[in-house]
């Protein structure tokens, strides 16, 4: 088979797994990691093999205008290939992980589901189908993050995070709306070609907002640290692979778009910037594990957002991949501990681990120093090339440098709380895959980044962030924060507090009550008419039945009642009297027989 | 002496079933009217036999044993009714029992 020209199996090796999972139940979860990796071996061949710079593809026509079609590109191949290849780690790794669990077989249903529809979104051809992929990673994490169903803060969680990326998606439809009903088209390859029009901008600003709301940015961003009650390495799959990078990858796509409209990369790079520091705040005060983390993809995220907005996404995209990487492994180490720890995620009850699990703690300190931009390592290049994009404009440039400051402070106070000083409860290193998938990982980590081929080594960004890193990591060994900016930062600079007064009490009470209102008074007005229509004729038919129909009916039986009573006198029952009249008949008969013939026959 | 002809038959059964329609009427013990019907069949039997010897055909005298055959029957089952309506209802005059009535 010619693995070039079927590129388009890639996404659906996983589709297939989920599929035979969902079918064959109990003892199928191995069938998981091998779809994906199929995916990754086929992503590899194909990036691998002497191709032509584009590979389409079209399956079918879909609706009007619009194909089922396939478009492989260097930015596809590159997105598989994490997808797919940190996706099949973190399977692995889910083979330890969730092993023993109830429901293990719905667990890699879910996760294949997952990469089948992330892949999907990074192979479309056309806005529509990568809408579709958009829509399903929301329904695949929907489900991961409410894996555990019976508890109601999963459940929570996941509706949050559903109707989070729905308000998103909400715009992203709009915006697809807009650039169809202008361009007639919506395939990547007629709208990277077109002209500017007074509705791109506003297209543009509404995809973003969609953007936004995959990619856990401001102003929809709360989702993802509650998405942290699912699996942990499902946070590891939405977070580093799949899911919030989808936002990135659209920005990359549409390029050209977006090089058309720089107001809307203003506002992009302005979110972005203000999400990352935001993130690296709150990161900085939080007290669980897997929720430092998650505020750290979203201020990570931020400045690829950033990158993004002033016209580097390639940039953006290196990032993502070093990102997968080192977010992929402190999650994974973050899930040994919390295994190890029976379930605890606070970092207060958690200290001195570093004896009892060395192993972890050499591969999370990888992570940590690649998360911080400790020169080498693989967020450092990929984090300067974002600074380098970002210096024509300072201010955002000061942003950044604060958010990597502050990234070197929250990573070092992780290591430290956790692996350092005194210890609190001993640990044990994992065995098996949970360990094992972890090592290409941490090499990613340390070598990622060297093989950025647009690379542009600005020097003293390079020396301004090395210096902002030592001092960072220095700085959370001995955190504080000053008093007032904890609180603000510990209660998430109320944004979550105000679209719950905002939303929640404001527009969804009031809208409720006010609908209630409506419902009880004007929609009630039809059934409730109805039913006094109802009781009132049936009141009048009551009143002819007992009158007309019943009286008709008695009025007989009283007649025959009446004109039989005389007859009744005669039937007295005596036998006696009886015979006697049959006598008298009988002689009364004889009598007129004589008198009338004279006895003659 | 005259000879006893057909005539005094016919009378002799005639006074019978006088005697047997008063006793029916007039009584009010039922065994007693069950033994006044006796005689008005009784009557019909002595007319059929009568008529037999005046006609000289045995017809009707084979009628008359029929008759007796069926008097029988009648006789015992008109006492067992009359048993059952003594012992269900105490009494068996016929003018206390009025069960024909509508």
């Amino acid at each position: 088979m010619d693995l070039v020209a079927w590129f388009w199996l890639i996404p659906f090796y996983p589709l297939i797994g989920a599929t035979l999972i969902g079918v064959l139940r109990r003892g199928a979860a191995l069938i998981a990691p091998l779809a994906v990796g199929l995916s990754f071996l086929h992503s590899v061949a194909v990036t691998m093999a002497p191709r032509p710079a584009e590979l389409n593809h079209v399956i079918g026509s879909w609706l009007p205008g619009i194909p089922f079609g396939f478009h492989f590109d260097s930015l596809s191949a590159f997105l598989c290939l994490i997808v797919s290849g940190v996706g099949l780690l973190i399977h692995l790794y889910s083979l330890g992980y969730m092993g023993g669990q109830e429901n293990f077989t719905r667990y890699f249903g879910s996760l294949n589901l997952f990469v089948f529809f992330m892949l999907l979104l990074v192979l479309a051809n056309n806005l529509v189908l990568l809408f579709a992929g958009w829509e399903g990673v929301g329904l695949a994490s929907y489900l991961l993050i409410g894996f555990h169903f019976d508890k109601s803060a999963a459940n929570k969680a996941a509706n949050k995070a559903f109707l989070y990326n729905r308000a998103g998606d909400a715009g992203f439809l709009a915006g697809v709306f807009i650039l169809f009903a202008n361009y007639g088209s919506v395939e990547f390859s007629t709208l990277n070609r077109i002209e500017a029009t007074p509705g791109l901008l506003a297209a543009g600003l509404l995809l973003a907002f969609g953007a936004s709301g995959k990619s856990a940015q401001l102003p929809l961003f709360v989702w993802l640290p509650d998405a942290m009650v699912g699996p942990t390495p499902v946070s590891a799959l939405i977070h580093a692979a799949t899911m919030v990078t989808a936002g990135v990858y659209l920005f990359a796509r549409l390029e050209p778009l977006y090089a058309l409209i720089p107001e809307a990369g203003l506002v992009i790079a302005v979110v972005g910037a203000f999400t990352a520091f935001l993130g690296a705040t709150i990161a900085s005060v939080e007290f669980d594990i897997k929720r430092i983390l998650a505020y750290s993809t979203i201020s990570q995220l931020g400045l690829m957002f950033l990158a993004c907005g002033v016209g580097a996404p390639g940039a953006a995209l290196f990032h993502v991949a070093t990102h997968a990487f080192f977010k992929a492994l402190l999650f994974l180490c973050a899930g040994n501990v919390i295994h190890a720890l029976k379930g605890e995620q606070d970092i207060r009850y958690m200290g001195g681990l570093q004896r009892s699990m060395p192993w972890t703690f050499r591969l999370m300190t990888i992570g940590a120093l690649g998360l911080a931009g400790v020169p080498g390592l693989a967020g450092f290049f990929s984090k300067d090339e974002i600074f380098a994009a970002a210096a024509k404009q300072p201010w955002l440039l000061g942003m950044g440098f604060a958010v990597a400051f502050m990234t070197a402070g929250y990573s070092s106070r992780l290591i430290w709380r956790v692996f350092l000083g005194e210890e609190q409860q001993p640990g044990h290193d994992p065995h098996g895959w949970e360990l094992h998938a972890l090592w290409p990982l941490a090499a990613g980590t340390i070598a990622a980044g060297y093989f950025y081929p647009e690379a542009r080594h600005v020097w003293w960004i390079m020396a301004v962030s090395t210096v902002l890193a030592v001092v960072g990591l220095w700085w959370g060994t001995r955190f504080e924060v000053f008093e007032p900016l904890h609180t603000l930062f510990k209660r998430r600079w109320y944004v979550d507090d105000l679209y719950r007064a905002v939303w929640l009490h404001g527009v969804g009470m009031r809208g409720s009550r006010s609908l209630g209102n409506f419902d009880a008074n004007v929609i009630a007005a039809g059934p409730l008419g109805l039913g006094w229509a109802a009781s009132i004729a049936s009141v009048v038919v009551g009143w002819f039945d007992r009158f007309a129909v019943d009286g008709t009916a008695r009025l007989t039986a009283a007649l025959f009642q009446a004109f039989s009573y005389p007859v009744r006198l005669l039937q007295t029952g005596g036998m006696l009297q009886y015979a006697l009249a049959v006598l008298v008949t009988l002689a009364g008969f004889l009598g007129f027989y004589l008198l009338r013939f004279g006895g003659r026959p | 002496m005259t000879p006893i002809t057909t005539s005094h038959y016919l009378f002799v059964s005639l006074a019978l079933l006088l005697i047997g329609t008063a006793g029916v009427l007039m009584r009010r013990n039922v065994i007693v009217i069950l033994m006044s019907i006796e005689l008005i069949l009784n009557a019909v039997n002595i007319n059929l036999i009568a008529f037999s010897k005046h006609w000289g055909q045995v017809i009707g005298q084979v009628f008359a044993i029929f008759v007796i055959t069926v008097a029988v029957a009648e006789a015992a089952v008109g006492l067992g009714v009359l048993i059952a309506l003594y012992r269900n209802r105490g009494t068996t005059q016929a003018d206390e029992i009025r069960l024909l009535k509508w």
